[in-house]
C-alpha cells in the first residue's frame, strides 16, 4: 500500500505520493493541492478550498470562540492556524449556524477534499500517509492534525519534521551523507527557517537565532549557527514552499555565496513526508544540543570545491552492512555453536553504526505510577542489550532503569537494499510478561536499536544502545520416508528458501535406539550427487532401502562437512526414524 | 472376581476422588461439610474453633465452624446444630475446605519432583505465571487459585519473590520436618473446547505438589510421599542436567553450578527411587509398566544453548497453536534423548523405556538466563523458554486440553 505525505501548510494543503506509487499508469511521482481554507457559507452549506476563498454573497466573520457568530458566514482562512491556536486557547472552537466544530473537525474538511482530489489524480486508493510537521508545531497542535487525518478517514503512519522532510525530499540524508544544512521553507503564510546538521542517518536541529525580517539577513543567521559567521561550514540552502521562486534561489546564492538548491520546492514538504515512510532508520535530535560529532575530516569530499555539491552526494565508498553496524563479518558458526550476536550496550563509533530515528517520544497513557513532575520521558541508551536467534525470531533483552516503563525498539531486517525496517514502543510490563521483546526477523541479517524512554533523564544521553544479528547460511531442508512393503525404497526431498548449491550428501542408515551424531553411526546406503537447487523448488531422490530390524534411523550427512557452505537440515527430527 | 469389587470397576461406579491437599481418597458421599458460623433463621449460631484435625493434618489452627456430615454428593447442607445452611464442603480426612466445583469437575493432581538444587520451585513458578500469563493466553485458557490460601500463598511467596523482588527461593522445607505434611497449590484450570453444538469452557482442578528435593535422597525420604505420589494423575519429574556429570563439563561459562556431595545425589538415583516407589504400587501399572504419565523435564537449558547446534527443535520459537502440538514435541523428545545419551549416557533413558508407558523428555529454561551469584535473577529479567510443554502435554495425556497430530 502506497504510503502519502502530507504537508498542510498555512495557507494550502498539499498531498503527494512517490514514483512507482498510485500515478497509475505513469507510475510517477505526483501531488494535488488544496487551499487550507474553510467557509461555513449557510447551515447546510461548507465550502473547501478555492470555493471558500471566493468572496462571500452575504455577512461574513472571522472565525473566533463558539458563539461569536451563529447568525453570519464563518471563514478560517487557515485551518492550519486554527489548530495552533486550538492548543493555546480552551474556546477555539468554530461556531457556525448555531452549530460548534471542534478544530479538528474543521481541518478535516479540508484533508478530505485533499484525499478525494488524490483519488481523483490517482485512481486508487488513497488512505496511509505520513503527516509533516512544522517545527515548534508542539504537541496539542500535533495530535489535533493527527486527529484530524483520521477524522477524514486517512489513516496517520507517522509523522515527520517538516525541515527534515525537505531534507529527504532532497535526498540530503543518507549514508555517507554529511551535511551542514540551512532549509528554508517560503510559503503565502510565512517563512520557516531551520538549520540541521546531517550525518547519515542522525539529523540535528540546531536553535536558530531570533530570524530577521529579511529573507536573506534571515537565512545568514541560520546558516551561522552551524557553518561559522563566514558560512565557510555551511553546504547548502534547500528551499521549499509556493515562495521559493527562481529568483528567490538567485538571490540567495548570489548574497550568501552558498550553493542553493531548489527542485520542485513547492511539492518538497509533502514528498519527503511521503518518502519517509519508506526510508527506514533515521534519528532526529531536536533537544537542540548536537548529538553528532563534528564531521569527520577523513570524508571530505574530493568534489568539496564543486560550485554546486549535491547534498545527497556521498563523501565515501558506501560500507557494507557489517561495517556499518560496527564489527567485521562473523565467521561461520562452528556445528554445534549458534552464530553470534554483536552487541555494545555503549555508544559505538558514529562513523561505523547506522542510527535510528529519534523524535520526541510522548509515553502512551499512564501505565505506570511513575512520578509525574520528573520531567517528560527521554530516550537513553539501554545497558546489557543482548539477541538471541531463534532460527526465524529473534529476543532482544535488555536491562531497564529505574522508573522506566517504556522503550522504544527500532529494527532494520535485511540489507539495506531490500531491508525492511520499523520501531514499536515495548512497555515494561509486556517485556516482564513475554519474556523479552520477540520479534519474527527471518533468516537475514538484522539490527536493532533500543532507547528507554526515562522521565527526567539527561536530554542527550548520546546514540542507542544497538544489537545486530548475523544472517543464517543457506539452508537445504530434507524430509526421508521409507515405503514399507518387501522392496523398502526410500525417498529423500530437498528443498531450500534460496537458490543455492549443496554438496554431495550421504544418506545414512543407523540401527538402534538413538539418532546417529555422525555418518560413521550408520551405513551410507545412497550418495547424492551436489547439483544447484532452486529457490522452494523441491527435488526429490529415490534410492532403495536395504533390510533392518528394530528401530532404526535415516539421516542426511554432508558427504565432506568442511565442503558445505548450506546448513543441512531435517524437517523434522522424529521423523527421521524409520523403524 | 468377588461381585462388590467387580462393580467397583464398571464404568457407572462412582471414581474416587482424591483430595487435593491431602491426597486421600474417597467416595464422593463422604465429603464432609463445615458449618459457616453465621446466624441462621432459627437465631443460633455455632461457635467457632480450631479444628483439631485440620490442625494435625495441616498445621492450620484457625477458629472455624464445626464439622458435620451430609449428603457429599450435594453442594450443600444444613447444619445440625444452628440450621444455618452451608456451602463449605470439607475433606473427609484433611478437614480441608475442598474447592467450589470439586467432584462436580475432574480432578487432576500433578506431583513434581526432582533432585534438590533441580530448581523445582522455580520451575513452578514461572510455570504457573506462564499458564497465567501467555500461555493462557495461547490455549484460550485460564489458571486461577482455587482457594485463599493458594492465592496469598502464591502471589506473596513464589510469584512476588521471583518476579517483583527477583529472589531466587530458598530450599523448600522437607516433608520429613513438617510431620510429613506438604502443602499443595491447588488451581482451577479452566480451558475453551469444542462440543459437539458449541465451544464451552472445561474445568480442571490442578493439585500442585512441589517434593523437597531432600525428600528424594532416600528410598526412607522418598517414601513420606508415597501419598503424593502414587495419587498423582501425572509427574513432572525435574532431572537437572547440571547435577549429570557429562553436562556439568560443557556448560556454558560462569554457570552457577548446584552442589555436589553426600547431600546431593545424581538424576539416575533420584529416577530409581521414585520409580521403585511407583513399581510397588500395584494400581499403578500397565502391563507391568507404569502407566502414569511422567514428562521427564530438563531444566537449566540456558546453560547449553551454545551447545545446541541449528536446526535443534530447542533452538527455534516454539509453536504457539491453541493446542499440544504433537510433532514438536517429538522432535524435543528425540532431541533430548541424544543430548541425554552425552550427558549422562543411556541409563535414563533405559529405565524410562523399561519401567514406565507413558513418557516423554523436554528441555526447557525456566529463567531464560544464569542467576545471578546473590541468587537473584539476571537483570534483564526472566525469560522463560519452552517451560509450559511438560505440563500441556500431561494436560493433553489425561484430556484436558486437545493435541494436534498424533503421537
Amino acid at each position: 500500500m502506497t504510503v502519502f505525505g502530507i504537508d498542510l501548510g498555512r495557507s494550502a494543503a498539499r498531498l503527494a505520493w512517490p514514483a512507482g506509487g498510485p500515478g497509475a499508469a505513469t507510475g510517477t511521482a505526483g501531488s494535488v493541492a488544496v487551499p487550507a481554507a474553510v467557509r461555513f457559507a449557510g447551515p447546510d452549506e461548507t465550502l473547501v478550498g478555492e470555493d471558500a476563498l471566493r468572496p462571500p454573497a452575504g455577512p461574513a466573520s472571522p472565525a473566533g470562540p463558539a458563539g461569536a457568530a451563529d447568525a453570519a458566514q464563518v471563514f478560517v482562512p487557515s485551518v492550519r492556524d486554527l489548530l495552533v491556536r486550538s492548543a493555546e486557547a480552551a474556546d477555539a472552537d468554530v461556531r457556525a449556524f448555531e452549530r460548534t466544530y471542534s478544530p479538528e473537525s474543521v481541518a478535516a474538511l479540508v484533508l478530505a477534499e485533499l484525499a478525494t482530489r488524490a483519488r481523483a489524480a490517482t485512481a486508487g486508493q488513497v488512505r496511509d500517509v505520513v503527516l509533516a510537521t512544522p517545527t515548534g508545531f508542539g504537541v496539542g497542535p500535533g495530535a489535533a492534525q493527527r486527529r484530524a487525518a483520521e477524522e477524514a478517514g486517512l489513516a496517520v503512519k507517522g509523522t515527520v519534521l517538516a525541515p527534515v522532510a525537505v531534507c529527504l525530499h532532497y535526498g540530503a540524508v543518507g549514508e555517507g551523507v554529511n551535511q551542514n544544512l540551512v532549509v528554508c521553507d517560503v510559503g503565502a503564510g510565512g517563512r520557516e527557517i531551520s538549520a540541521l546538521l546531517v550525518r547519515e542517518y542522525l539529523v540535528d536541529l540546531v536553535p536558530v537565532p531570533h530570524l530577521a525580517e529579511d529573507l536573506v539577513a534571515a537565512v545568514r543567521a541560520a546558516g551561522a549557527a552551524i557553518g561559522g559567521p563566514d558560512l565557510d561550514d555551511l553546504d547548502a540552502v534547500l528551499l521549499a514552499g509556493d515562495g521559493a521562486t527562481e529568483d528567490v534561489a538567485v538571490r540567495l546564492e548570489e548574497a550568501l555565496g552558498v550553493p542553493v538548491r531548489r527542485a520542485e520546492p513547492e511539492t518538497a514538504v509533502a514528498n519527503g513526508a511521503a518518502r519517509s515512510a519508506s526510508f527506514g532508520f533515521l534519528r532526529v535530535n531536536t533537544s537542540g544540543a548536537p548529538t553528532s560529532s563534528p564531521r569527520p575530516d577523513t570524508y571530505q569530499s574530493p568534489v568539496a570545491d564543486v560550485d554546486d555539491p549535491e547534498p545527497a552526494t556521498s563523501r565515501r565508498p558506501p560500507a557494507s552492512f557489517e561495517q556499518r553496524i560496527g564489527r567485521t563479518s562473523p565467521p561461520a558458526p562452528p556445528p554445534y555453536e549458534e552464530p553470534p550476536a554483536s552487541s555494545s550496550s555503549s555508544p559505538p563509533p558514529r562513523a561505523e553504526t547506522v542510527l535510528p530515528p529519534r523524535t520526541e517520544h510522548v509515553p502512551p497513557r499512564a501505565t505506570s505510577s511513575a512520578p509525574a513532575d520528573t520531567g517528560p520521558a527521554r530516550p537513553q541508551p539501554v545497558a546489557a542489550l543482548h539477541a538471541v536467534r531463534r532460527e526465524d525470531h529473534a529476543l532482544l533483552t535488555w536491562i531497564w532503569p529505574p522508573d522506566c516503563v517504556n522503550s522504544v525498539v527500532r529494527w532494520r531486517i535485511g540489507t539495506s537494499d531490500d531491508g525492511r525496517s520499523g520501531e514499536t514502543v515495548c512497555s515494561r510490563r509486556v517485556y516482564e510478561h513475554e519474556g523479552g521483546f520477540l520479534l519474527r526477523v527471518g533468516l537475514t541479517e538484522s539490527l536493532f536499536t533500543v532507547e528507554a524512554l526515562v522521565p527526567g533523564a539527561h536530554p542527550d544521553p548520546g546514540p542507542p544502545s544497538s544489537v545486530a544479528l548475523a544472517a543464517l547460511p543457506p539452508t537445504v531442508r530434507y524430509a526421508l520416508t521409507v515405503t514399507r512393503g518387501r522392496r523398502r525404497t526410500g525417498r529423500v526431498t530437498l528443498t531450500a528458501d534460496t537458490d543455492c548449491s549443496f554438496p554431495t550428501i550421504d544418506v545414512v542408515l543407523s540401527e538402534g535406539r538413538y539418532l546417529p551424531r555422525g555418518a560413521h553411526e550408520g551405513e551410507v546406503v545412497h550418495r547424492i550427487a551436489g547439483a544447484r537447487l532452486a529457490q522452494r523448488t523441491p527435488l526429490t531422490v529415490e534410492f532403495p532401502v536395504p533390510r533392518f530390524r528394530g528401530p532404526a534411523w535415516l539421516v542426511c550427512f554432508p558427504a565432506d562437512p568442511a565442503d558445505s557452505l548450506v546448513e543441512l537440515l531435517p524437517e523434522s527430527l522424529h521423523r527421521l526414524k524409520v523403524g | 472376581m468377588p461381585l462388590l469389587r467387580k462393580l467397583t470397576r464398571t464404568p457407572l461406579a462412582p471414581k474416587p476422588l482424591t483430595c487435593p491437599y491431602c491426597y486421600e481418597r474417597f467416595p464422593i458421599r463422604d465429603i464432609l461439610f463445615r458449618c459457616n458460623t453465621r446466624m441462621s433463621r432459627t437465631g443460633r449460631r455455632c461457635v467457632a474453633k480450631t479444628d483439631g484435625i485440620l490442625e494435625e493434618r495441616t498445621g492450620n489452627r484457625r477458629e472455624l465452624g464445626p464439622v458435620f456430615s451430609a449428603d457429599g454428593r450435594k453442594t450443600t447442607a444444613v447444619c445440625p446444630d444452628c440450621a444455618s445452611e452451608t456451602r463449605y464442603r470439607v475433606c473427609p480426612v484433611c478437614h480441608s475446605q475442598l474447592p467450589t466445583q470439586f467432584g462436580l469437575v475432574d480432578n487432576l493432581l500433578i506431583a513434581m519432583v526432582g533432585s534438590k538444587d533441580s530448581g523445582k520451585t522455580v520451575y513452578m513458578t514461572v510455570l504457573l505465571h506462564e499458564v497465567m500469563n501467555r500461555i493462557g493466553a495461547r490455549l484460550d485458557a485460564s489458571l486461577l487459585a482455587a482457594d485463599e490460601h493458594t492465592l496469598s500463598r502464591f502471589r506473596l511467596n513464589y510469584e512476588e519473590s521471583l518476579y517483583a523482588e527477583r529472589r531466587l527461593p530458598t530450599t523448600t522445607t522437607s516433608a520429613g520436618t513438617r510431620d510429613g505434611r506438604v502443602d499443595p497449590l491447588v488451581f482451577r484450570f479452566s480451558v475453551r473446547r469444542n462440543g459437539p453444538i458449541r465451544q464451552a469452557p472445561v474445568h480442571t482442578l490442578l493439585s500442585f505438589f512441589d517434593a523437597a528435593g531432600e525428600d528424594l535422597v532416600s528410598q526412607e525420604s522418598v517414601d513420606l510421599n508415597t501419598r503424593y505420589l502414587a495419587n498423582a494423575d501425572g509427574v513432572l519429574l525435574l532431572l537437572d542436567p547440571l547435577q549429570m556429570p557429562g553436562a556439568r563439563q560443557s556448560a556454558a561459562p560462569d554457570t552457577r553450578l548446584p552442589g555436589v556431595g553426600a547431600r546431593y545425589d545424581t538424576s539416575v538415583g533420584v529416577l530409581t527411587r521414585i520409580t521403585d516407589m511407583l513399581l510397588s504400587q500395584p494400581g499403578l501399572l500397565n502391563r507391568g509398566l507404569i502407566d502414569v504419565p511422567v514428562a521427564v523435564v530438563f531444566p537449566k537449558l540456558d546453560a547449553f544453548r551454545h551447545r545446541l547446534r541449528r536446526g535443534s527443535p530447542l533452538t527455534v520459537e516454539p509453536p504457539a497453536g491453541p493446542r499440544f502440538d504433537v510433532a514438536d514435541s517429538l522432535d524435543v523428545h528425540t532431541e533430548m534423548m541424544g543430548l541425554l545419551r552425552d550427558w549422562d549416557g543411556v541409563q535414563i533413558d533405559q529405565v524410562m523405556a523399561n519401567n514406565y508407558r507413558r513418557y516423554r523428555y523436554f528441555g526447557v529454561s525456566a529463567l531464560g538466563a544464569n542467576p545471578t551469584s546473590d541468587a537473584e535473577v539476571a537483570q534483564t529479567g526472566i525469560q522463560p523458554y519452552r517451560v509450559a510443554d511438560p505440563f500441556v502435554w500431561l494436560l493433553s495425556e489425561l484430556g484436558a486440553v486437545g493435541r494436534e497430530g498424533r503421537g
